[in-house]
């Protein structure tokens, strides 16, 4: 199957020029003019790639990447405008694979879209899925709201990717350095009273009884999990097993 | 020292306290500086006093305040004044080390003091009396009062001075470089297009037909004529500026020359309709034939770039003030709160414009040249319904 290439920028020329090339390599191409409708697009079709411009009214690229980063894996090349290693570094912590500088020309554009589905090794295009259901909770990643019951939670964005790495990694146990590097980022590693507090926060927004997790458990001396058999919910302590 | 009665006591202590006051309330230095001079007067009794600024390197003292109780203008008094500042200022005394000094003839007893000025200048503060009524200690510790007083004022002031023109040279800079910005930016749009879509006509992988070849061909030819047209707005914005564009007046129709601008328009965008009125028998104007052309295809094409599905409508009448021509379209109009920008200097009309390219120059270089034919140009829009331009010139130049 061609891989189909997600094209975000804001320009309908640089759309054109960059759809231009890629489908003479043999790429099929869908655009999006802004982060909004990128995002949009990628619960509807199939994407192998995203070539996202930085420069965007509204949500800019960096954000847009970000949001992305939230539920989805899939391969990201910025455009950023300026010849900026800041932008650039900037674009790779924000979870973007690869970067070209504006102005490109049309054969390094297609050398890095190719280079970077060869390293991905993506087994081809994914739809994403829009939603996370977690028992009562219900992530929407489109709008980065959370629903409970069906009702709207209200989450501080320190909250909101606090529970999406739980929800990325449900099933699985993370230590509070893992996720006091993932959240807050690597300053935080030893910083374990923040986490203890933002997760008593989050139970509290998030659980019927916060004294008796469903949603985010504890496993004590290892880390805390989002369990996904009702088997994970017992409380194990250490030792017990 | 003599023995004082409470009352005059309470009536020193009054009197350091409205100087102090006046010291700290006062906006304006000098008028501060004067008022607590006035104030001190009541235990002083001066004929005149002066204020010297001297910068360390000169030593010549200059007057930075002066004000005189006598109305005879005494030169000898000044000139010596002058010699006991700059005396005073050489033997480098430390800060507020009072003396006093007797000329030897004395046209006058003066008192004078050291003023803590800032950093690189000293002041100096001279009072002068009649040669009978000589200084003693308690006047020159009063005197030292009043001028660590003037001190904290003057300090304050310059200060102020100080930040101030920091401030503003601050601002400056970021204008300066908001501007570098932006023009890098809107420099590079068209570079990253020739650039791209070069390329991609050079691709040895892969071949074009001759329609695309055409197409690409055409995008780089009008990205070339873009960044020609931003090179030649930001020269002339700059020429204007610094004041320099030479303006070629000769007499000139304005309904031709609009009628050239139309037809070309026509030729580019044979899709679009202009409506035409232009009352008969217009006089011609004193103007430059190619700055107008150049304000009237601005306009023009504002109108068919921000309002793509409206016709066009101008008219060119007889008004008391001279010759009005109207610009209007029927788009979808600027928001109110961004009509007094229009004109500046890189203002561009965010949503939903930002997408349409633009120099944020046009417009600012059409006001002024309308301005340097001694006329007006205004604009009016209401959003949902369109927007007009209006420029009146004078027939006669004032």
């Amino acid at each position: 199957m061609t891989p189909q290439i997600l094209v975000v920028d804001d320009e309908e020329r640089y759309r054109h020029l960059i759809r231009v090339n890629l489908e003479a390599s043999g790429f099929s191409i869908i655009t999006a003019s802004g982060g909004e409708e990128a995002i949009e697009k990628m619960f509807t079709q199939t994407i192998d790639l995203i070539v996202l411009d930085v420069v965007m009214p509204r949500l800019d690229g960096f954000t847009t990447c970000e949001r992305i980063r939230q539920f989805s894996n899939i391969p990201i090349i910025i455009l950023t405008a300026k010849n900026d290693e800041q932008d650039r570094v900037r674009g790779l912590n924000v979870g973007a694979d690869d970067y070209i500088s504006k102005p490109f020309s049309a054969t390094e554009l297609v050398a890095r879209v190719k280079a970077v589905l060869r390293r991905t090794q993506n087994s081809g295009g994914i739809t994403q899925k829009r939603f996370f259901i977690h028992g009562d909770l219900k992530i929407d990643f489109a709008h980065a709201e959370v629903y409970k019951h069906e009702k709207p939670v209200y989450l501080s964005a320190t909250e909101y990717r606090l529970l999406i790495q739980f929800a990325q990694n449900a099933g699985h146990v993370l230590t509070a350095e893992d996720l006091l590097v993932s959240v807050w980022g690597a300053h935080y590693r030893d910083d374990k009273e923040i986490l203890w507090v933002s997760i008593a926060r989050l139970r509290q927004k998030l659980e019927d009884n916060p004294h008796v997790p469903r949603h985010i458990v504890t496993r004590s001396g290892l880390g805390y999990l989002m369990p996904v058999h009702s088997d994970d919910l017992r409380e194990r302590k250490p030792g017990n097993e | 020292m003599p023995l004082e009665n409470d009352q005059s006591l309470t009536q020193k202590y009054r009197l350091l306290l409205s100087i102090n006051s006046l010291a700290t309330q006062n906006p304006d230095w000098k008028d501060a500086v004067l008022a607590m001079v006035n104030c001190a007067q009541e235990v002083l009794h001066c004929d005149r006093v002066i204020g010297y600024q001297v910068l360390s390197e000169s030593l010549t003292p200059d007057i930075f305040f002066a004000h005189t109780y006598q109305p005879e203008v005494d030169e000898d008094q000044i000139i010596s004044s002058e010699e006991f500042a700059t005396d005073l200022v050489r033997k480098g005394f430390a800060l507020l080390a009072p003396v006093i000094l007797d000329i030897e003839k004395p046209p006058a007893s003066m008192c004078g003091v050291q003023i803590p000025l800032i950093e690189q200048q000293k002041g100096v503060l001279v009072f002068i009396r009649p040669a009978h009524c000589p200084f003693n200690p308690d006047d020159l510790q009063f005197v030292s009062f009043l001028a660590n007083q003037i001190a904290m004022v003057y300090g304050k002031a310059c200060a102020l001075t100080a930040l101030k023109r920091s401030e503003t040279r601050q601002k400056n800079e970021v204008q300066q470089e908001d501007s570098i910005a932006f023009i890098a930016h809107e420099l590079s749009t068209p570079i990253g297009y020739i650039k791209g879509y070069t390329t991609t006509l050079l691709r040895s992988d892969t071949t074009w037909t001759p329609e695309k070849q055409v197409e690409i061909l055409q995008i780089i030819d009008q990205e070339t004529d873009r960044l020609g047209s931003l090179v030649q707005n930001l020269l002339d914005s700059n020429r204007l500026q610094n004041g320099q564009m030479v303006l070629n007046f000769q007499p000139v129709r304005l309904d031709a020359l609009m009628n050239d601008v139309i037809s070309r328009a026509r030729q580019k965008h044979p899709d679009r309709i202009f409506h035409i009125n232009y009352q008969p028998h217009l006089p011609p104007i004193q103007a430059d034939a190619q700055r107008m052309v150049q304000v009237y295809e601005n306009i023009i094409g504002n109108a068919l770039k921000y309002a793509p599905s409206s016709d066009v409508w101008v008219t060119i009448n007889m008004v008391n003030e001279g010759i009005r021509t109207t610009i209007t379209d029927q788009g979808a109009g600027i928001p109110q709160h961004y009509l007094p920008y229009l004109f500046d200097r890189y203002f561009r009309v965010p949503e939903p414009y930002s997408a349409v390219p633009g120099s944020g120059l046009g417009l600012f270089i059409s006001k002024k040249i309308i301005q340097a034919h001694f006329g007006k140009i205004t604009v009016t829009s209401e959003v949902g319904k369109g927007t007009t331009f209006e420029i009146t010139l004078p027939i006669l130049h004032p």
